[in-house]
């Protein structure tokens, strides 16, 4: 027996299953806490080294602004997975871009709020305002779309047991030379002097490096970018610096903490964010002290730029129907909140602070195991190191993508400087021609 | 009632018709009540995104702009395609993994379906082992290949070390050897698949001929080019035809272990369609490459059929 429904029973079934599901909305409505809203939040940091923290306090300060945070991985794919959600329709009303490039993706395709005028009248965060000098944020068109959450200055990470063991004194004002000349002394039985020599282009040129003034140029055929290469190149052909294709082959150039933090490497530059590693002894178990060593200088007594970033900016989606309330949490993120991602290793964005605190927060309880205390203070919260900000954004994505096949080659010998020099020019004013 | 098969002019001699006559009461639409889970995914996953591919191409799309940003540009994206010294460097890449692979993975595949075809201790337990790779996830493929071919502590340098070659290849760090290094891992993992098509073609081959041929003389390699590689070419077809598919879209391992790098020597064009679309997030232009791999595979594919027809023995 076949049974069969009618078109007037189907139609009563449809229209009672409609009724339901819009009593069920108009019920979750009333029910809400009036006047509550929840921001949801997008970020690269795990939530236990610092969002939680920061928005559980966030919360009991407006106890009406709740936050969902989501963290997404800062690689490509992780992007990609931000990229389409906001795209998608996924309530999201605050996002933090890392890299530079990310960011402008975001800004060019509309998604981010122009806060110009919020960050210009508020008497703070003025400081990433278009007209703040010295420039803080990166701006597009003369507008600011985010605003950075964390000032990182590069420092030289070393090995403390085996500077002490190669009885290496390293001076404050030390060069590029002295540099070389103590990885080299601490290079030797499977260990290398350090992973990757300083970037003497970004140290000489400062903001805006890769581009000729004006910006509708190229600037790799300046001499910094050779003797940048050329230094590489030495250090890695007298084991001073580890080879390129040691890098590419065990993928430390994503996973740089592990030669470090195994003993593997010696000197290593990077960015206080990596402080989470060093307190994850689990993780990565070692019995030595880590030194925090000021930036060499490319020459003695030259002033020079560090290789640092302000970073983590924090922007609001223009979707977002909480515009104030993801404002105020932006606020609170770059002040009194900032502390809270400290113990992940992110230095807040906004000088003062109390360097005590700070010191004790970054370094966490284990610090005079694991770091050498005054080395944090002396030469990273207190460093006066000139951080560049770029502020031209020409086809930045596109010279990232040609430059990191270029420098690949050149660094694996499969090219010459001036192979690297030519086609980086080449390449570069194309884009940029295509761009502008 | 109308059925599906037979009518009063059909052609269709009257005993077939009876046989194929559906049973009494059963409707005409359940047949696509049946088929329905299969064609809405295929409607959904395959076709729907192959069209939308098709139109996608002939448009400048920034996917973060959404769809009110979508902008028709006719053939600009093919122009510009056919302008860039990328993509014919890419498309080479594709050629010399494809033109190297499938040929050497066909090979291997055949020789080891020769050898489990014969009586061995442990036969059935070989042919397990060599089809394993087939099955096993790509990122795992890559993690064990990374450590075999670790340029100083790898297996296999270890192994040319110890056989004397003082400098033996950097293979994935190395911009000579990295897309040879990925053909080796190719053709490795789909040997085994190969093989068992073969096995299958094999055991319906039929011994009557091998047997004539040994009374009239013909030795192991006269048989094997005169009876059973004619009788295999249909599925020798068969699997050249699968593995170009599968080999332009390649892309995994290239994602897992180069990321198309050393410098782009390894960006295929199915890596530059992925750098394209999801890192510089031009849709329109990485559509228009997947249209003209398309193109590609499919006039290989009929030459590769054209080239089938009339030959083999039971064509």
């Amino acid at each position: 027996m076949t049974r069969t429904i009618s078109r007037r029973r189907l139609l009563a079934g449809a229209a009672g299953l409609g009724s339901a599901a819009l009593l069920a909305a108009c019920g979750k409505d009333e029910s809400g806490d009036a006047g509550t809203v929840t921001l949801n939040v997008w970020g690269g940091v795990p939530a236990e080294n610092g969002p939680d923290a920061l928005f559980a306090a966030f919360t009991a300060k407006h106890p009406n602004i709740k936050v969902k945070y989501t963290r997404f991985v800062n690689d490509d794919q992780g992007n990609l997975k931000l990229d389409t959600a906001l795209q998608g329709g996924l309530e999201i009303d605050v996002v933090v871009s890392y890299a530079r490039s990310a960011l402008a993706k975001r800004v060019e395709a509309g998604l981010l709020t122009d806060l110009t005028e919020r960050l210009s009248g508020d008497p703070v965060l003025k400081a990433f305002a278009p007209a703040a000098n010295p420039a803080s944020n990166y701006f597009f068109d003369g507008k600011a779309y985010s605003a950075p959450a964390s000032r990182s200055v590069e420092t030289v990470l070393a090995n403390k047991s085996l500077l002490d063991k190669a009885g290496v004194t390293v001076p404050t004002d030390w060069t590029t030379a002295d540099f070389r000349a103590i990885a080299k002394q601490l290079s030797g039985n499977g260990v290398y002097g350090c992973l990757i020599p300083p970037d003497l282009a970004r140290q000489q040129l400062g903001p805006d490096f890769t581009y000729k003034p004006g910006g509708r140029e190229s600037n790799f055929d300046h001499p910094a970018f050779r003797q940048n290469f050329q230094l590489r190149l030495d250090m890695m052909a007298e084991k001073s610096a580890v080879p390129m294709t040691e890098i590419v082959a065990q993928k430390w150039d994503a996973f740089a903490q592990t030669p470090f933090l195994t003993g593997k490497v010696a000197m290593w530059i990077s960015q206080p964010f990596v402080m989470r590693y060093i307190k994850d002894t689990k993780e990565y178990p070692h019995d030595f002290k880590t030194v925090l060593l000021p930036m060499p200088a490319p020459q003695k007594g030259a002033q020079f730029w560090n290789t640092g970033a302000y970073g983590d900016n924090v922007a609001i989606t223009k979707k977002s129907k909480h515009q104030d309330a993801a404002f105020t949490l932006l606020r609170f993120w770059l002040g009194e909140g900032a502390a809270h991602m400290v113990p992940g290793g992110r230095l807040p964005s906004l000088p003062g602070g109390d360097t005590a605190k700070l010191a004790a927060d970054l370094g966490g309880p284990d610090a005079a195991k694991l770091f050498d205390e005054q080395s944090l203070v002396t030469n990273l919260l207190t460093s006066d190191a000139r951080i560049p900000v770029d502020a031209i954004q020409t086809a930045h994505a596109e010279i990232s993508t040609i430059m990191n096949g270029l420098n690949q080659r050149v660094l694996l010998g499969n090219i010459s400087i001036d192979q690297w020099a030519r086609t980086a020019r080449e390449q570069c004013d194309a884009a940029i021609k295509k761009a502008a | 009632m109308q059925t599906l098969v037979g009518s009063a002019r059909s052609p269709v001699p009257a005993v077939v018709r009876e046989k194929k006559r559906r049973p009494a009461g059963v409707r005409s639409w359940l047949p696509w009540v049946f088929i329905a889970p299969n064609l809405i995914g295929l409607i959904a996953f395959t076709l729907g995104p192959m069209l939308a591919g098709l139109g996608i191409a002939f448009t400048r799309w920034n996917v973060l702009s959404g769809l009110g940003g979508i902008e028709w540009v006719g053939l600009d994206n093919f122009t510009e395609l056919f302008a860039d010294p990328k993509f014919w460097k890419a498309l080479g890449r594709t050629v010399f993994f494809a033109g190297l692979g499938v040929p050497l993975s066909i090979a291997f595949g055949l020789l080891l379906a020769l050898a489990l075809n014969r009586p061995l201790v442990g036969r059935a337990a070989l042919r397990v082992v060599f089809f394993v790779p087939s099955m096993v996830n790509t990122v795992a493929i890559g993690m064990v290949w990374l450590l075999v071919l670790n340029p100083s502590a790898g297996l296999l340098n270890q192994a040319l070390r110890f056989l004397g070659l003082s400098e033996p290849p950097t293979w994935l760090v190395s911009e000579n050897w990295a897309l040879p290094a990925l053909v080796l891992i190719q053709v490795w993992a789909g040997m085994g698949y190969q093989a068992v098509i073969y096995l299958a073609a094999l055991q319906e081959l039929p011994q009557d001929l091998h047997e004539a041929a040994m009374i009239d003389g013909a030795g192991a390699w006269r048989r094997f080019r005169t009876i059973t590689w004619p009788s295999l070419m249909p599925t020798t077809v068969f699997l050249a035809i699968t593995s170009f598919i599968g080999t332009s879209q390649g892309f995994g391992l290239i994602a897992f272990l180069t990321g198309g790098g050393p410098g782009e020597s390894t960006t295929v064009l199915a890596y530059y369609m992925y750098q394209s679309g999801f890192q510089a997030y031009k849709f329109g232009y990485a559509a228009a490459i997947g249209v003209v791999t398309f193109a590609a595979v499919l006039l290989l594919t009929l030459v590769l059929w054209r080239f089938q027809k009339g030959r083999g023995l039971y064509t």
